[in-house]
């Protein structure tokens, strides 16, 4: 008997359809996620932000960014923290010098930007702490920032996930 | 090129079942999805207000609604023990005593008692907007955080405005500030 073998079809096309869909739909995925506020930079070892369910979004601002063991002002380290203690400073001390000159000097950018473009010097200071820091420090990095005049804060957190979807 | 009748010219006819180009497509694809997996933001970062505690330099205005009214001044301090709410000036200190929010047994806070207790407040005093958060020294950032997060919650007015004919939800957050200390 002789059965005519089918023969292989010389052109073998890959079947991609199936595939560009997941593409599609892992872009699109993608994209929505993608998000054009401004993005606070917070990978840093020895931080972990607070949790909270606050949905009011970050802006740019200066920003303080307080880790387990230091504190760090735009790319410089202020002070070192020892057990959540400013190092060579006294306890009941609430000024931290080196943070002091660093506000300073930016409180007086900001005015000096805020006089040319006609508005009003805001304050406005971002601080992005570890969860664990004690009320004492916080107490401290405020009232060293009330001192150069930024009275306005605002405190970086992860944003809970439970919350979503619930506001209207 | 010598004349060719139409006739004689050649026809190439269409092909009925013409395929897509996908492949460039797909490569395209996949060069993007690399790069939007490396720019996604996985872990949203929302920020909570807070200001100092304004020591003598309120606006005109503000000091006119002072004169109106006494202000509640409602104060809320975290302590190893719990939660104290307070109001200075006497107008809420016809309770008798100040409100306590004790820990419960496990240590825990016991946010939702506290969230109760603001939401009564609020009920009482609808245009107070300010809230004074003290602690204690060794009280940790998160714990501050949270009750931040619970009065912005239970203590903002919802208002509803009227814009183009249509209802808006506005949402005015009170004015959260860091007090100095407890003693």
């Amino acid at each position: 008997m002789a059965r005519r073998k089918k023969r292989l079809q010389p052109v073998m096309s890959l079947m991609l359809n199936s595939m560009v869909d997941m593409l599609t739909i892992l872009l699109v995925f993608l994209l929505k996620s993608f998000s054009t506020q401004p993005e606070l930079n917070v990978n840093m070892p020895n931080l972990t932000l607070p949790v909270s369910s606050s949905d009011r979004t970050p802006e740019v601002t200066a920003s303080i960014i307080v880790t387990k063991d230091k504190i760090v002002y735009g790319d410089k380290v202020i002070a070192k923290l020892n057990n959540w203690n400013v190092e060579n400073m006294k306890e009941e001390e609430f000024l931290i010098p080196g943070l002091y000159e660093a506000l300073t000097k930016e409180a007086e950018k900001q005015k000096y930007f805020a006089r040319l473009r006609g508005e009003e010097f805001e304050g406005k200071l971002t601080l992005i702490a570890d969860k664990g820091m004690p009320f004492l420090l916080l107490k401290k990095i405020m009232y060293t920032a009330g001192q150069a005049e930024f009275a306005l804060f605002k405190f970086a957190t992860y944003k809970e996930e439970k919350g979503k979807g619930k506001e209207s | 090129m010598p004349y060719v009748k139409p006739s004689q010219r050649i026809k190439r006819k269409l092909s009925g079942d013409t395929e897509l180009h996908i492949v460039p497509v797909m490569n395209l694809f996949l060069a993007l999805i690399p790069f939007m997996l490396l720019a996604a933001v996985f872990v949203q970062i929302s920020v909570l207000d807070t200001t100092l505690p304004a020591v003598g330099d309120a606006s005109q205005e503000e000091v006119k609604k002072e004169e109106e009214k006494p202000r509640l001044n409602l104060t809320i301090a975290i302590t190893d023990e719990g939660f104290y709410v307070g109001g200075a000036g006497g107008v809420i200190a016809e309770r008798g005593k100040k409100t306590t929010v004790p820990r419960a047994p496990d240590g825990t806070y016991d946010f939702d008692k506290l969230a109760s207790i603001l939401k009564k407040i609020k009920a009482k005093y609808p245009d107070e907007n300010d809230v004074i958060v003290v602690a204690e020294d060794s009280i940790d950032y998160q714990l501050i955080v949270s009750t931040m997060d619970t009065i912005d919650k239970n203590f903002s007015s919802v208002k509803y405005v009227v814009e183009n004919g249509q209802k808006k939800k506005v949402v005015l957050h009170p004015n959260i500030s860091l007090g100095a200390s407890v003693q």
